[in-house]
């Protein structure tokens, strides 16, 4: 003990006299974290080409449902599951799949969705022709009914999430208008009058004007069959003016509370276990993906201290003494180790004030599973230096250390998905990504901060990152015997 | 009375290399010699002097020292033996006083013990006045001086000295020589590679050259002279038996 004790103190010596190598261990991730989260929370980002998986439960089997799953489908960004297993999908099973990361996004379409839509559009159509005396009050079934309810993964990135909802809102908006057509135009009496044209019109307009993207052009295809001949489907929305005539205006009554009123409502939801009450942020995300990002650096001055032992004589002294090799090296973890859970304090720290400070984000909320936290710190800790120790033990030179080091922990970190959410990766480096230290630290973290997760759901990364850092320490100390 | 280090047939070869290092060196060295090691660049005195203390394995052969076969049970001499290299193997961003403390403490030494031995080696090799100064930021001789006494700090039976005097002044040059002649003088055995033949000639009372891994030469400096006639000190003995060739 008493051995390790000393080398403890000439490790600790050691590190807290290199003040640069300080500075880049404790500054560079914070104002790596602040850059990337102010960026992040700026930016929008598209929807990436790779196709995402997305739960598809049925509940309505009508046109609403069809369509929008026609829709999701020719989208070409989604591939749509509507089973697992050979099991059709449920609401509970979605919810369960989606709150334990497997998959990100989930959308139901409940039951009686089409109906009600149509009953909506029904009313709302009877509102905008009627006088105020014979106006319709009746309710629809119900009003709360949600259409369709959309469920996410409490991890997902948000700039993903706002892709995937601005799409879907797109594509349901072309299914809404189609129904309010369809329903109109069945009411519709042969001998309309003339006059109604041109609202008409400009109402379709309005609606073409909001759409954009992947669905407007099937859109317009398919309403130029309901519009007036003279009317020119290219022309650019945003020109057409709403040009109606006072007489019109007293014919028609258009209720502005409706026209807010979609008959399609959406419901969007984070899939979270029973107990879960944290809100999945940007800072809960990024605080533990650029926490671990920055323990892995640990490499270069583990791997250096290594290396300067060999290469300037020390090692050779330090294997004349009485004492075993496994001891020098738990006097490196040790001090590593407290540098790697230093900085994971630090970047908690920016999370929960620094961040809401700078760019007035909600501060990061690291739960109250305390025990799977320690436990998850400690693990993520163990691997960083496991990786050390082995960059230490097989570099020949401090330069190789710091450019293989460098490298890899980048590797991995994109591996780990701190640049692309795994989910969002091509199917060969989601496989890869299943071997990265970087994304069991990141995963178990994000358990515990998105999902509220406890030891049992993080286990299996924990034992992971544990197996890992074992291992790295049996190589190291055989490569030590070896090497006589 | 049995040689404290007794080498037979030693037969080394790196991996990747297929030239042998040691070619069946035999060798005996005695306690309380000051035992001088010579050789030209690459004739195998550093693997030789690793492997008898236990840094380096062999192929074929036996080293023992003090009672103990290397090849079995190295570990048991790490406390008789006391390895001086020829870096300065010392952690550069510790004072010359924690690298002494870390070493003592490695070798079992606390407390006042410690204090005392660090003071002691201190005042013997005069660095009180560089003691809380950084080896980074220390001169040569001061960091050959340390870098002596750090290998000395657990008080060792056998010294292993491998070019300790690379690159001072001679004032620091001097004041080494003086110390290992006590160390010698208080019973201490000690294995000694140089460059500097004058420095051999001077400090050893039995000089072995090898060369291209094996012995070509054992004997005490007068002897390796009267042996080798129109010699008339060590260096003109040594150029003969190794040659004018430069070896690196």
């Amino acid at each position: 003990m008493r051995h390790l004790w000393a080398i403890v103190t000439k490790e600790f010596i050691q590190v807290i006299r290199d003040i640069p190598g300080l500075i880049i261990l404790f500054l560079m991730p914070m104002v790596l974290i602040l850059a990337v989260t102010g960026t992040q929370e700026n930016a929008f980002k598209e929807l990436y080409d790779n196709k995402s998986d997305m739960l598809f439960i049925d509940n309505d089997h009508e046109y609403l449902s069809k369509t929008i799953e026609d829709g999701l489908n020719k989208s070409g960004y989604f591939h749509v599951i509507k089973e697992i297993n050979g099991k059709p999908l449920d609401i509970n099973t979605a919810q369960n799949q989606i709150a334990n990361g497997n998959y990100q996004i989930g959308i139901v379409i409940n039951k009686g969705a089409t109906e009600f839509a149509k009953e909506k559009a029904r009313k709302r159509i009877r509102k905008s022709f009627v006088t105020d005396s014979t106006e319709d009050n009746s309710k629809t079934q119900d009003e709360n009914v949600k259409t369709v309810s959309v469920f996410y993964d409490p991890t997902i990135r948000d700039s993903y999430k706002n892709a995937v909802t601005s799409s879907l809102e797109r594509l349901i908006l072309s299914v809404e208008i189609k129904i309010i057509l369809n329903t109109f135009f069945e009411a519709l009496p042969k001998e309309l009058n003339a006059q109604l044209q041109q609202p008409i019109k400009t109402y379709l307009l309005q609606q073409l004007e909001v759409m954009e993207g992947v669905f407007t052009d099937e859109l317009k295809t398919r309403m130029g069959e309901y519009l007036p001949a003279d009317f020119k489907i290219d022309a650019k929305p945003r020109d057409v003016k709403f040009d109606m005539t006072e007489d019109i205006r007293k014919g028609i009554k258009f209720n502005d509370d409706l026209e807010n009123d979609n008959l399609i409502s959406i419901d969007e939801n984070y899939a979270q276990g029973q107990n879960a009450v944290i809100k999945p942020t940007l800072v809960q995300n990024n605080v533990p993906v650029f926490a671990l990002f920055a323990m892995f650096f640990i490499v270069i001055p583990l791997a250096g201290s290594m290396l300067t032992e060999r290469t300037e004589g020390t090692y050779n002294r330090i294997r004349t003494l009485p004492v075993k090799y496994i001891t020098i090296l738990w006097g490196k973890i040790v001090v590593y180790a407290s540098i790697c859970l230093l900085q994971l304090v630090l970047m908690i720290i920016t999370g929960m004030y620094l961040l809401p400070l700078i760019y007035g984000m909600p501060p990061l909320d690291i739960g109250s599973n305390f025990p799977a936290l320690l436990c998850a710190a400690f693990s993520s800790a163990f691997a960083a230096i496991g990786f050390g120790l082995l960059v230490g033990t097989f570099a020949s030179t401090q330069s190789q250390a710091g450019i293989f080091g460098s490298f890899m922990v980048l590797i991995l970190a994109i591996l780990g998905g701190i640049f692309l959410p795994v989910y969002m990766m091509p199917e060969p480096l989601q496989v890869a990504s299943n071997i990265s230290p970087v994304r069991w630290g990141i995963d178990s973290f994000l358990d515990i901060f998105v999902r509220e997760a406890g030891l049992k759901t993080i286990g299996p990364n924990l034992i992971r990152l544990n197996v890992f850092f074992i291992l790295s320490l049996l190589i190291a100390l055989m490569t030590f015997i070896r090497r006589k | 009375m049995p040689p404290l280090i007794r080498i037979s047939n030693l037969k080394k070869t790196y991996k990747g290399n297929p030239d042998q290092i040691l070619k069946g060196v035999d060798l005996e060295i005695h306690q309380g010699e000051f035992f001088g090691l010579l050789g030209p660049n690459a004739a195998g005195k550093t693997t030789l002097i690793s492997i008898i203390c236990g840094l380096l394995k062999f192929d074929e052969g036996s080293v023992v020292v003090n009672n103990v076969d290397i090849a079995k049970h190295y570990r048991k001499i790490n406390g008789f033996i006391g390895l001086i290299p020829q870096e300065i193997a010392l952690y550069p961003t510790l004072t010359v006083k924690e690298n002494l403390a870390f070493f003592g403490e490695m070798h079992g030494l606390y407390g006042q013990k410690l204090k005392n031995t660090i003071d002691e080696y201190i005042s013997v090799v005069q660095l009180e006045h560089h003691a809380g100064k950084r080896i980074s930021n220390c001169s040569g001789g001061i960091k050959r001086r340390a870098n002596l006494v750090a290998g000395l700090m657990h008080d060792p039976e056998i010294i292993f000295l491998d070019e300790p005097t690379l690159g001072v002044d001679a004032q620091s040059m001097n004041l080494i020589y003086e110390y290992l002649v006590k160390l010698n003088g208080s019973g201490k055995t000690i294995i000694y590679t140089t460059h500097y033949m004058k420095e051999a000639e001077n400090l050893c009372n039995r000089i072995t050259i090898i060369d291209d891994g094996q012995v070509i030469a054992n004997g005490t400096p007068s002897d390796l002279i009267k042996n080798n006639p129109g010699c008339t000190d060590l260096g003109q003995v040594f150029i003969k038996l190794t040659g004018r060739e430069l070896r690196d």
